[in-house]
Order: C-alpha cells, then structure tokens, then sequence
C-alpha cells in the first residue's frame, strides 16, 4: 500500500514540477531522461534472459529514420508516423535476432555490435535518402506547431514522459507476467528450461523484438525532438552507455535501469562546470560505484534493507 | 504393445560411432535400467532419444508414433521428458519456482496476455502454484518449498530435479544417473520416488545408472551397452549373471573360481564411476 502511495506521489510530481521550471536547459536534461530510460527499460528485458545486445542503438536510429523519411518525404503527420518508427525497429529485429540469437555470449555481443554499425553505414553511405554522414536536418517537430514549439521543452517532456511511462509498463507487466518469468528461467538454466517444452529460442525473439520495439519508439521521439539525426548520434558507445546504465542501476530488479539512467544522465551534468575534467570525475565515480555496490544501486539499496529488518 | 520402442539407432560423431546399431523396446509402467561402462553411449542414447541431438539412422517410436528427429521441447509435449546427469536446476530461484517453471506448457505464457494482469490470469497463476505445491509434496521435499535450489543438500537437488520434469505430466521419463554421487539413504530415497512414479502416477522410467544396486532393485528389465552396442538384456538375475556383462564391466577372469557378482554391488567403486562418465 505504501508503495502504491509512493508511486502515485512520484508520477504527480513528474507531471507537476516541471510546470514550475522555466530553465529549458533543465527541462531538456529531463527529456534526456526520458530517452535514456525507454533505452536501458527495453534493454534490460532482453538482459534478463542472459543476453546483453549492443545493437540497440542500431535499432534507435531505423526508428529514427523510418519516422523522418515518412515525415519529410511521405508528408505523414507526426503521430501516425511516431508508432512506425518502433514497427519498422521491431519488423528488422525478426530476422537480425534469427540470426544472432543462433550464437550465446560474447558472439552474440560481436553479431549486435556488427550490426548497429552495419546500420550506421548503410545510412551513413547512401546520401539519399538517408542524409549519408551529413545527417537530416529540419525534421518537423510533432502537431500542433504552436504547442510544440523547439524553443519551450515543455510539451516535448510531457510527450518523452508518455512515452516513457508506456514502455515502463509494459515492460514491468510482461517482467511479472509468466512471460517475464520463463525470461528469467531462462537465464538460469536453458537447457533445463527447455526441457520442460520452453521454447527457448522463441522467447529470446520475443524479448529481443520487444527490446528493438522500443528502442526504435525512443529513436522515433528522438529525431522529432532534436529535428536532427546523424550516424554519429547513434554509435555503439550509446549502445554501450545504455548498458553501464543497467549495471550501475543494477541488473537484478526493474528499478534498476531506470534509477541507472537517471543518476548516469544526471551525474554529467552536475560536473559540466569542471569543464575537460567532467568525462574523468564520471569516469571515477562509475568505477568507484562498481567496486562499492557490484550488483548495482538497487542491489545495495536491497541489502541495506534486509540488514534494517534483521537488526529491527 | 510397446511404449518406446527404438529400431536400430545409431549416432555417429565424425568417425566415432557412439551408438551403435541399438534396438530396445520399453513396455508401458516398465522401470527400465540402462548400464554400461564408461563411454559405453548410455547418454548419447539418452540425448537421441529425448531429442536433444538427431539420430544418424535408425528409428525411434513412442506410442506407435515416430518421433525421430523431433527436437526436445516438441517432444515434452507428446509426453517424453529426461533430465541430467549434472545438476541442472534454476540454482536462483525457490524449490517450488522450479517446480512451477516445469509447469510451463500448461501455463499459456502469451506476451500479450502477460501484459493484462486479468483476474483470469492470476486465478491460473494460482492454480499452477496449487499444482507446483502438489508435485512438491509427491517427491517428499515440501519442507523446503521455500528455500533456494543452489541453497539444498546434493540429494535434494537430485529429487528436485525429478520434481520439475515431472511438470509437463510425462508418460515416459528419462533419468540420466539419478542417483550419482548419493548417500545410502538418499538413493533409497530416490528408489522410492522411482517406484512412486509408476505406481501413484502411471510414468514409464528409463534410468541410466552405475549404482548396480540401485539398479538391480528397482528395474524390471535391465539393458547393458558397451561400445555403442546392445550386449545383454533381460531380467536384473539374467543380466547380473550374463558372462558378456561381467567380462563388459570387470575385464576377463583368469580363474572362474571367485564369484564375479559381488564387485557390481559395490557402491563405492560404482560412484567413483559415476562422476566422470561422459
């Protein structure tokens, strides 16, 4: 019951405080957040299977692509191309996660990575349409222009909260549900899973389409937001980041991820006044995290509540 | 008519012939041993059988349907599952977890349904637990329920084992050494459970096993391999007595005099066995 209170008086206050910030560079750190956590949310449920994907980023940037290119060349309103971003994300996980989830383990690490860069160097290498390595410019902001202004991030947060707010949900539901649990079993012991008639290879497509779904609905949001995407936005060193997000925030619970993404995207920031030495400061501060809490921030906030209870 | 019935299996692994030209036949509510020294193929044919790895010719029957070459989860289904020689368990999760995992194929685990968390689905979920509890309780581990597989003692692990593969309501039941590295009691334990499973619930059991006594005490049939071939089979008396069986196990006896039986009821010198057996 408490915990329902919790949450109830988190989401009022992510959709109440904003109103009362004016400072737009606060608001888009906030819109960073958000993309942040979609990435690292959708990442973690294939994670929790044992696979860790760095082509997420690959998939990031088709999301990105495919909303851009029905926008400015197909004239498609913002709202109807935004869901296709994610459908054309999901539609190539079919056959990438085919063929990668045939191999385990760093090879299947080596296959996304190969692939998020196969990505970037299609569109980087066709000019046309894809912009090549000068990127897209000018995409249009979403409908209506007077609300969704470049200048005010007012509404383009509200939009990335939504946003965010339905990948959190899904991706907790199908967590809890059976599925979430056959997830889980799957990463403790496949060959056992499937021997009991789990269907291993097709849950891990599952969880990997998912993944790419939302990963693609994040870039969607993105290319509308920034009206601006590039090959070099979309690198494997964000894939990278989204999972120094999971493991900082801590892999073992659905919390983790986002509380990883919030204090990684965070923690920059607070150090942009050290100038040249923010990227050392969030660099020490990661592996001092990492040697204090190894299963993460939620890990540690779980063990300081275990000991509370015993000694209570 | 038979159950199980396998036709000249073979497996082959480039050059090495791992099971050879092997033909057996399973009759329902049997509680059939398979032995054999090490290397001698009991596994392979485990894993052709249970279809963790294609045949490369011959043909395998299961109630009058072949079912060679289906692969292991379609096979659960038809009502064949196995488990492993190594301790194969969600070391993460809680005893009845595990149970409840096994219960898999009566779950009905759609994404989309997950994404709904309908009365209806959780009235099911509570149903699978009602269920994962009564198997629990069957194998004897109930005490435990609650605490973590990595957490038990090996002989619990091993009935644990036999627990979650009894999820998908198996016909016949392949056990991969189930008594491998156990006390006395515990493999009189797991006997037990083995005669349970016919008894109390109609499950036809193949065993692979090196604990001749184990063996000798609970199957009816008993079928010995060496080298990938079929070299005995018959009754635990028949079998124990049968010369090539003797000779597969202790070498050729110079002097007939000593009785040959006694060395294959040593516990010991079969759970030495037992652990390295590939």
């Amino acid at each position: 019951m408490t915990s329902r209170l919790a949450l109830a008086a988190l989401l009022a206050a992510l959709a109440l405080v904003p109103l009362g910030i004016s400072d737009q560079y606060v608001l888009h750190i906030m819109v960073m957040i958000c993309l942040n956590v979609m990435m690292a949310v959708s990442m973690w449920l294939l994670g929790i299977t044992g696979l860790i994907s760095f082509g997420q980023a690959g998939f990031m940037f088709i999301g990105a692509m495919t909303t851009t290119l029905l926008v400015k060349l197909g004239h498609w309103p913002f709202w109807v191309s935004l869901p296709f971003g994610a459908i054309a994300a999901g539609l190539v996980s079919i056959p990438v996660g085919r063929l990668s989830l045939r191999v385990k383990g760093v090879y299947f690490f080596l296959v996304t990575l190969a692939f998020g860069e196969v990505v970037r160097g299609v569109f980087a290498y066709f000019q046309d349409p894809f912009g090549g390595w000068y990127g897209i410019r000018d995409i249009p902001p979403p409908e209506p222009a007077k609300l969704f202004d470049t200048l005010h991030k007012l509404p383009f947060y509200y939009l990335g909260l939504v946003l965010t707010l339905i990948t959190c949900l899904v991706v907790y539901r199908a967590s809890r549900a059976w599925f979430g649990m056959i997830l889980w079993s799957i990463r403790e012991g496949d060959l056992l899973a499937s021997s009991v008639g789990v269907n291993v290879p097709g849950f891990k497509l599952a969880a990997f389409v998912v993944a790419a779904f939302f990963a693609g609905l994040a870039g969607s949001f993105y290319a509308h937001y920034f009206a601006y995407i590039s090959p070099l936005v979309f690198t494997f060193q964000y894939s990278v980041s989204i999972l120094v997000f999971i493991v900082v925030g801590g892999f073992n619970s659905f919390a983790g991820p986002i509380v990883g993404a919030v204090v990684l995207t965070l923690i920059p920031e607070l150090f942009r006044v050290t100038g040249k030495y923010q990227m050392l400061i969030f660099g020490l501060i990661l592996v001092g995290s990492m040697l204090t809490m190894p299963d993460g921030i939620m890990g540690a906030v779980q063990r300081w509540r275990a000991r509370r209870v015993r000694s209570s | 008519m038979a159950l199980l019935e396998v036709q000249g299996l073979t497996k082959r692994f480039g050059g090495l012939v791992a099971v050879n030209d092997v033909s057996l036949s399973v009759e329902p509510g049997e509680i059939r041993g398979l032995i054999g020294p090490n290397g001698a193929g009991k596994t392979t044919l485990f894993n052709v059988i249970s279809g963790a790895l294609k045949p490369s010719a011959g043909r395998i029957r299961f109630d009058g349907r072949d079912i060679t070459g289906v692969p292991m989860h379609a096979l659960v289904r038809r009502g064949v599952v196995r488990t492993f020689q190594h301790s194969q368990l969600f070391p993460g999760f809680t005893v009845l977890r595990n149970v409840l995992i096994g219960l898999h194929l009566h779950a009905g685990s759609g994404f989309l349904e997950g994404l709904v968390n309908s009365p209806a689905t959780r009235r099911r979920r509570e149903e699978l637990e009602d269920r994962a509890m009564e198997i629990v309780r069957f194998v004897g581990i109930s005490a435990r329920a609650h605490e973590l597989a990595a957490t038990l003692p090996h002989g619990y692990k091993r009935i644990l084992q036999v627990a979650v593969a009894l999820g998908p309501t198996p016909r016949l039941l392949l056990l991969d050494e189930p008594v491998a590295g156990m006390n006395h009691e515990d493999v009189d334990r797991m006997m037990d459970l083995v005669r349970d499973l016919r008894e109390k619930r109609g499950i036809t059991v193949v065993l692979v096993e090196h604990n001749m006594q184990a063996v000798m005490n609970v199957c009816d049939r008993i079928t010995c391999i060496q080298f990938g071939r079929k070299i005995a089979e018959g009754t635990p008396e028949v079998v124990s007595q049968d010369p090539t069986v003797i000779e597969a196990y202790l070498g050729t006896f110079d002097d007939d005099d000593g009785d040959p039986v006694p060395n294959m009821d040593s516990h010991d010198a079969s759970n030495v066995d037992s652990h390295d057996a590939a």
